[in-house]
């Protein structure tokens, strides 16, 4: 069974203790979990961790963590582990969505049913089955705890579940109403950059994913046209793949509600909203000097927000005097960083973070520091880190024709994804 | 300490820390706490106050504690510790002991002050400072401070609070100082000591004394002799006083010098412990005792001896461990002092009485339930049972120690079951023996294999009779299986090989317990060699076709080493009764399947007993021999035992394994290895002298397999080479059994043999190289997987040996005359009519390899042929012999010609990469060991080097005759000396038009063809651009086309271009392809143009065709155009001549189906009834996509075909679009087939 991915699912509190336990063959027993427990989570090599995938005897773990809850896959065979931690992450996708809220410890303590139930659906004898949080509420109506009963009117079993599922157009229900259309589509791109100390760029790209929410009713037929810019895309599986070959027109019936409509990843022209020019000199044992510049390198009209910058420092700093042109900056011992935050970064503007850092001489022998990078985060709303640009969202009802009316949203927004400048 | 107690800080540290819920909160905590200390610490400015920095401290002491790692603050907690507060010194002490270990640097800063502080005369300060050291301290601190340690310890005026923690660290100190250096001198320390003695604080004596014993134990009794008496004394004042009355004693004991004072009884009452006056210093004193030699005063003597019987016989009231509902804690301290009391009576040997009431005692001991008790009970027992005189006493309780066997504590039972292993004897060696073996089968698996060899010693110590050994050890086997250790059943072998009378009735047992279904490795190896060996002495009872068949059901699953001892036995069994042809059936096709196995050994044996099989009579009388008696030797088994418990017993157990095995092997004691092969029955003197090369010359001329033969004899000379060159000693020292076993069987009668053959020097002398150098060769002949090997094995310069060894052995069998063959005539041998015989025969018996020894003189021919036909590279060498020096000529000619144009130097590197001759030049490189490019000048060194024109040429010859055909067929170029052919012109086979016309409707079809060329065509269309493919393919079987051009002429409207390079020549029966590439610029109103020319033989062809291109190719349908942009378009363009319209009639109706075809075929999407609702019309939708790529412009097409309701043969098609040629030609498009379709 080389398709099988898991023969259990098992969820951890970051303490290590089993939260749910879920077995799908026979094979495997709570002491495998126990493994877990002291051999990576509690291991007294902490990097144990952060490794995702172990094999450990025959059996190979693989985990996942998400907020405070690891999600471990128990494998006795060879396993797809790709599969797997698709597989994991649509789970934290569906569970999101069935409690309204985050998944957390919490969340899962109160929902110990809802999710059996789910976890039954979602794979059968360690084979994936459904993930889509749309089809399942369909099979499953439990309701997570903390779902807010006002969102939404209940709505009724469906009788044809099962066609559904099966039939061509699965992830949309027939005869969805509502008073007024409503589409909703953001492109959200990450920019991921590694610099080299001398300013020579590593690697950049951009991971770009077009969310959308769509509140349309009956069977509308939407196209987004995208300009040439796109590579290495994926769809959600209601795209028209052929149109899109032919055209480059996306075409498609949309599922009701939010869903991710594609993903793409450029690599060519990526356009860095941001340069970072550090300086960092070590005076002697005890004596540390840092001077960071960051320009903004995108028009005047728009700006960045939410930007936190980490300078990463030794570990025996005693203290930080810091000055800053804007926004704030303190030493975080728990980052072993200088931690400057800037709520608004305006473009084509210039600030700078100086500081001198005193260290305790430590009593043993160290290695010299190893000079961590230097990263970022940020969110520059309104900007396009690759070309990729909207060219037009169409909407199409056949019934209606063009009494069917609709209105459109389009929003952009580039984030930071690991971006790393090496000092 | 009361501020200590309530650090807030400190406390609500902890409290957070206990808080967290996990490990990554606590290590933030953490951090945050440490970064705030260190913020602390760094500042140089404002100096912290005392109850800061101790709560800093505490604070990082905590986290130290906590598991994580500190790398500051020692200098901190240094400099706490000379502060004159006693609060500062506890937290800087305490902090030291901890976060220091001995050899840190930071303890140098503290030493002045520790050493301060001993010297302080503040009972405070030196305690602590006292037991930093002991806790710490080490050979630095040692050598600093003991004199300080001395003098308190000394100093009368130091109370015994501060004198008990001196003892201890001083001790600590002699501890941590190197063994050849002395801390204390005996003479001026003993005084000190024996006062010390004499203090009365129960506490300081108890460190004393554990000082004492510890000087003892490090140093030896030598100088502190005086105070033996000293803790005699001390002895008396704890027992005495409470315990013995005068009449145990006798009154003499009062009077010995005593001074008075020492009459007072230590026991004041908080030293009774239940009664009992501080028993752990009696323990220690005991202890102590124990590295003494017996006192020599009678009177000490007579003292101790008498308090040890009051002990040991727990006779006093208070100690009465027996009672029931004794307290345990109080029966500990009794036991205690027991088992010290008893292990010093062991030590001092006293009287029997006192040993034996010892012996009472712990059998008593033995059955408590208490574990540690019974353990200790039984670990005593096993030193008393050394002693002779106590063994007896100790049998009775046999019963209880074979009990504790079943304890369900471990480290129990094995006490238990060394205590057994000591106290067998031949009187009930087989009674516990046989305990033993049965509980074997319940033994916990990891004692196994120690029982295991404790019952195959005891069985070969004690065995009454020989046959009770055998016994015994098949059942060891059986039931012990995986446990027993190679060299029992070694010993098995052995002891039966050299008891003839056992032979047949160890055969016989081991057939009863092989039908049991004993199966284990080592049951199977000892099986194998027994019914191997005397198979012969039952085979009228178990006849050999049973016998084999019982050792082949064990076959698969048996280990490596087990296959190889089956095969042994199997040939035996076999020669027992060669008749059988069932039985050779069977084992021959074993071996058969063995001889292509991957292990290299089992490999080996299975040829050659394969041959052996062939020749029974000769392997019985020659090659399978009974097994000589074995040297007699040291049993491995104590020797293991030895190894594994160190010295215990050895002495004893040998000498009498000596006595008794030599008892039943009197006459093989000296025997070695080498006499034994002279001992061995003598072989023929006939067939001694045939030797190693006479025996293939017996079976070589017969066998069909000569390599096999060839090999095992040539493998058996090189082993037996060993024993039979002087310049090494024979293997003198016992070999590991296992090859033994092999080697010696089927060489027994090789070592003899040869000193016999000597005779003749020089042959031997020649056959020993030839020996020597085959093996190499030997094993990768025979071996079915060293492919590899092979050719790496085989440099140049061995191409010439090799041949000569091949030939050297075979001719030279029938004559004899080796040596002259090998030096004189190969030349000649070496003729390819000489070496095809030799390879063939070799071949089937190779398989795979017989090709690759050639490989260095014939490889590189085979790539060059292979584009020509399959031909035997040995015929194929004959005829070309001759024309050696033109050779290398055409090679290079014909790469210089080659269409690459590559200059002459250059082009041979420049060949790999071009095609069908490419492989050639890189096997050359192989042999000639130079780089590609190097290889023509290396050509002509070889041959003068070897001087063998005629035996040389294959290589370089070969490379061009196959291509007999033409040269130029590899190298690809007819202007090199191809002869003229004469073919019939080309023809085209169809009409060029049609297949045009046809093409037009199709994306795939001919496009032109004669009776030498197809060429066939693919097109794929995407947005204004074709992706075009010609198929050109060679129809000829024997002819190339060559001079192949493809030339493409754009037109106004649609340009064309070949993206890949066209190829010059096209091989017979070949398919190439040209890919074109169309962008259709605006409506197609010309076609681009197609140029093709070729030339065969002597014909050429010249041909001039149009690509089928047309508007509706670039068409993109588009069924789900939004309907108001169609009909905004529709509107836009209703007006000629941008709407082209026009009436159809057929003579047939149409129904739905076919109209919407045709609209289709024409390049539109359609849906019934979607642009235009009525049913019976059709409306439909494209777009044009035209423009170079940069600048694609798209135009909608639309289309409509209304007909007729009334009469469905009636139609008006109208094609409107932006470009008035686009709407036309659609319009004629749809019109002319709407016409040529057929009904329905």
């Amino acid at each position: 069974m080389a398709l099988s991915s898991a023969h259990a699912i098992y969820f951890f509190n970051l303490r290590g203790d089993i939260l749910i336990e879920r077995r799908y063959r026979d094979d495997v027993t709570r002491d495998v979990a126990e493994n877990f427990r002291t051999q990576i989570l509690n291991s007294k090599d902490s990097s144990a961790i952060q490794t995702p995938v172990r094999t450990l005897g025959s059996c190979t773990f693989m985990h996942l963590r998400h907020a405070d809850v690891y999600i471990l896959c128990i494998s006795k065979n060879n396993p797809n582990v790709m599969l797997a931690f698709s597989f994991m992450t649509s789970l934290v996708s569906l569970f999101k969505s069935y409690f309204g809220g985050d998944l957390n410890e919490a969340n899962i303590q109160n929902n110990f049913v809802l999710i059996y139930e789910l976890l039954d659906e979602a794979m059968d004898f360690g084979l994936p089955q459904i993930t889509d949080p749309t089809i399942l509420k369909s099979l499953i109506f439990q309701k997570g705890s903390s779902i807010d009963f006002f969102e939404k009117k209940k709505e009724k079993a469906d009788p044809n579940a099962t066609l559904q599922v099966t039939g061509a157009v699965s992830w949309r229900k027939e005869g969805i109403k509502y008073k007024k259309n409503e589409v909703f589509l953001d492109l959200v791109e990450q920019v991921n950059l590694l610099m080299s100390s001398n300013g020579t760029i590593l690697t950049s790209d951009v991971q770009g994913r077009i969310m959308m929410k769509c509140l349309l009713s009956d069977m509308p037929e939407l196209r987004v046209g995208l300009n040439d810019k796109v590579e290495d895309a994926t769809f959600h599986q209601c795209v028209n793949l052929s149109t899109y070959e032919a055209q480059k027109v996306i075409t498609f019936v949309p599922p009701d509600g939010e869903f991710e409509l594609m993903k793409y990843r450029c690599h060519d022209g990526v356009s860095l909203p941001f340069k970072v020019l550090p300086v960092i000199n070590e005076m002697g044992r005890t004596r540390l000097e840092v001077n960071v510049q960051i320009k903004a390198a995108f028009s005047s009209k728009i700006y960045g927000i939410n930007m936190t910058i980490l300078v990463p420092v030794p570990d025996n700093t005693a203290k930080a005097n810091l000055l800053v042109t804007n926004g704030k900056a303190k030493y975080d011992a728990t980052k072993k960083a200088l931690v400057w935050k800037i709520s608004k970064f305006m473009g084509e503007s210039d600030h700078s973070l100086r500081a001198e850092v005193t260290l305790v001489a430590t009593t043993k022998e160290k290695k010299p520091w190893v000079r961590p990078p230097i990263s970022m985060q940020f969110q520059v709303p309104m900007l396009s880190a690759s070309s990729v640009r909207v060219a037009y969202l169409k909407i199409l009802e056949r019934k209606m024709g063009s009494e069917y009316h609709v209105d459109k949203w389009v929003r952009k927004v580039v984030k930071s994804g690991e971006y790393i400048i090496r000092t | 300490m009361s501020k200590t107690v309530f650090m807030r800080g400190l406390q609500n540290f902890i409290q957070d820390i206990r808080a967290c819920q996990n490990k990554e909160q606590e290590q933030k905590r953490v951090d945050k706490e440490l970064a705030k200390i260190r913020e602390k610490f760094g500042d140089d400015k404002h100096q912290l106050d005392g109850y800061d920095r101790r709560k800093y401290i505490w604070k990082l002491l905590y986290i130290y504690m906590l598991g994580y790692d500190i790398d500051f603050g020692h200098r901190q907690a240094c400099d706490l510790i000379p502060k004159p507060k006693y609060k500062d010194k506890q937290v800087g002490y305490m902090a030291c002991s901890i976060l220091l270990h001995e050899g840190d640097e930071f303890l140098r800063l503290a030493i002045n002050g520790i050493r301060s502080d001993l010297i302080s005369r503040n009972e405070a300060f030196e305690c602590l400072a006292l037991s930093f050291i002991g806790s710490v301290g080490g050979g630095e601190m040692a050598e600093t401070l003991v004199p300080d340690i001395l003098k308190l310890l000394c100093n009368g005026a130091t109370r015994p609070l501060v004198k008990k923690r001196a003892a201890l660290c001083l001790l600590k100190m002699i501890r941590k100082t190197p063994a050849d250096q002395q801390v204390v001198n005996p003479d001026t320390f003993v005084p000190t000591l024996n006062d010390l003695l004499e203090e009365h604080d129960p506490g300081l004596l108890l460190s004393v004394v554990t000082l004492l014993a510890g000087i003892l134990a490090r140093n030896g009794p030598g100088g502190y002799e005086p105070c033996q008496s000293r803790l005699i004394r001390l002895l008396e004042r704890l027992i005495g006083v409470n315990t013995l009355k005068p009449p145990d004693i006798g009154p003499e004991y009062l009077f010995y010098g005593i001074p008075s004072p020492w009459l007072q009884p230590l026991a004041a009452s908080e030293y009774l412990f239940y009664g009992i006056p501080s028993p752990w210093l009696q323990a220690k004193c005991l202890r102590a005792l124990q590295y003494f030699a017996a006192p020599e005063v009678p009177a000490d003597r007579a003292s101790l001896n008498a308090m040890l019987q009051v002990i040991i016989d727990g006779k006093n009231a208070n100690s009465d461990v027996s009672k029931p509902g004794i307290n345990p804690n109080k029966a500990n301290a009794i036991y205690a002092i027991m088992f010290e009391a008893i292990s010093l009576a062991l030590h001092l040997d006293m009287d029997a009485k006192l040993l034996e009431s010892s012996v009472v005692a712990l059998g008593t001991f033995l059955t408590i339930k208490e574990a540690n008790i019974k353990y200790l009970a039984l670990e005593s027992f096993a030193r008393l049972a050394l002693l002779p005189d106590i063994l007896v006493a100790i049998r009775h309780h046999q019963p209880t120690v074979l009990a504790s066997m079943r304890d369900p504590d471990i480290s129990i039972r094995k006490k238990a079951m060394d205590l057994l292993f000591t106290m067998c004897d031949a009187n009930n060696a087989p009674d516990l023996v046989g305990e033993l073996l049965a509980y074997l089968v319940t033994a916990d698996f990891t004692m196994r294999e120690e029982l295991v060899l404790k019952i195959a010693i005891l069985a070969e110590k004690f065995a009454p009779t020989v046959q009770w050994y055998v016994d015994t050890a098949m059942h060891l086997l059986e039931r012990a299986g995986d446990f027993v250790n190679e060299d029992i059943w070694h010993r098995v072998v052995q002891l039966v090989t050299n008891n003839e009378s056992m032979q047949q009735y160890a055969a016989r047992n081991m057939v009863a317990l092989l039908r049991r279904g004993g199966s284990h490795e080592s049951v199977v190896c000892t099986a194998a060699y027994l019914l191997g060996e005397y198979g012969r002495l039952i085979k009228e009872e178990v006849l050999p076709m049973d016998q084999f068949r019982l050792l082949n059901s064990l076959f698969p699953a048996a280990s490596q080493n087990a296959k190889g001892l089956l095969m042994t036995a199997f040939i035996k069994i076999y020669l027992l009764a060669p008749q059988d042809q069932n039985l050779k059936k069977e084992i021959v096709s074993l071996f058969e399947r063995f001889q292509k196995f991957m292990d290299a050994e089992l490999q080996q044996r299975a040829a050659e007993y394969l041959t052996l099989a062939d020749q029974p009579q000769a392997a019985v009388e020659k090659f399978i021999l009974p097994m000589p008696k074995w040297p007699e030797r040291e049993s491995t088994l104590l020797r293991q035992l030895q190894k594994r418990e160190g010295t215990e017993d050895d002495v004893s157990s040998s000498a009498v394994l000596g006595t008794a095995a030599s008892g039943q092997v009197p006459d093989v004691q000296t025997q070695t290895l080498q006499p034994s092969a002279s001992q061995s029955p003598p072989p023929p003197a006939a067939a001694a002298s045939i030797d190693l090369l006479g025996d293939e010359a017996l079976l070589g001329p017969s066998t069909s397999d000569p390599f096999a033969v060839l090999q095992s004899s040539a493998s058996a000379g090189m082993t037996s080479n060993s024993q039979v060159a002087p310049a090494k000693p024979p293997p003198s020292n016992p070999v590991d059994l296992l090859s033994d076993l092999f080697s010696d069987t089927v060489l027994s009668t090789a070592p003899a043999p040869v000193p016999a053959s000597v005779p003749a020097p020089a042959p031997v002398a020649v056959s020993n190289p030839f020996v020597a150098a085959f093996p190499s060769a030997g094993p990768a002949q025979v071996a079915g997987s060293y492919p590899t090997q092979m050719t790496g094995s085989y440099p140049p310069q061995m191409t010439g040996s090799y041949p000569t060894q091949m030939t050297g052995s075979y001719p030279s069998q029938m004559t004899g005359s080796y040596p002259t063959q090998m030096t004189g005539s190969y030349p000649p041998q070496m003729t390819a009519g000489m070496t095809p015989p030799t390879y063939p025969t070799a071949a089937p018996s190779a398989g795979p390899f017989a090709v690759p020894p050639p490989a260095p003189i014939m490889a590189p021919p085979i790539p060059l042929m292979a584009p020509a036909s399959v031909m035997n590279p040995f015929a194929s060498s004959l005829p070309i012999s001759s024309a050696s020096a033109p050779a290398p000529i055409p090679l290079a000619a014909s790469a210089a010609f080659s269409p690459f144009g590559a200059s002459a130097s250059g082009q041979v590197s420049a060949g790999p990469s071009a095609g069908p001759t490419g492989g050639a030049p890189t096997p050359y490189a192989g042999p000639t060991g130079g780089v590609p490019s190097a290889f023509l000048p290396s050509y002509p060194a070889p041959i003068p080097a070897y001087t063998l024109p005629p035996a040389m040429p294959p290589p370089p010859v070969i490379a061009a005759p196959p291509t007999a055909g033409g040269f130029n067929d590899p190298f690809g170029d007819q202007a090199f000396g191809a002869p003229p052919v004469s073919l019939p012109p080309p023809v085209a086979t169809g009409d060029v038009n049609a297949w045009f016309n046809s093409l037009l409707n199709k994306e795939r079809g001919i496009f032109y063809e004669d009776q030498y060329l197809q060429v066939g065509v693919q097109a794929r269309y995407t947005e204004g651009r074709g992706d075009f493919t010609l198929f050109l393919g060679n129809k000829s079987a024997e002819h190339p086309l060559s001079q192949v051009s493809v030339v493409v002429n754009s037109a106004a409207s649609v340009t064309a271009a070949i993206t890949a390079p066209v190829p010059v020549q096209i091989l017979p029966k070949q398919q190439l392809q040209v890919p074109i590439q169309l962008t259709c610029l605006a409506p197609v109103t010309d076609v681009p143009s197609l140029h093709l020319a070729y030339v065969i033989g002597n014909q050429s062809l010249q041909q001039q065709l149009q690509i089928p291109v047309a508007n509706h190719k670039f068409l993109v349908p588009d069924t789900t155009v939004a309907k108001e942009l169609f009909f905004e378009q529709w509107k836009l363009y209703g007006n000629p001549p941008n709407k082209a319209q026009e009436m159809v009639s057929r003579e047939t109706p149409l129904s739905t189906a076919p109209i919407i075809s045709v609209v289709q075929q024409a390049g539109l999407g359609v849906e019934h009834g979607y642009l235009d609702p009525s049913p019976y019309n059709e409306a439909g939708a494209a777009y044009f996509v035209f423009g170079t790529p940069g600048s694609k412009q798209r135009a909608l097409v639309m289309c409509r075909v209304e007909g007729n309701p009334q009469n469905m043969a009636q139609f008006r098609v109208t094609v409107s679009s932006p470009l008035p040629q686009l709407s036309a030609s659609t319009k004629d498009m749809i019109v002319s087939k709407l016409k040529s379709i057929s009904p329905s």
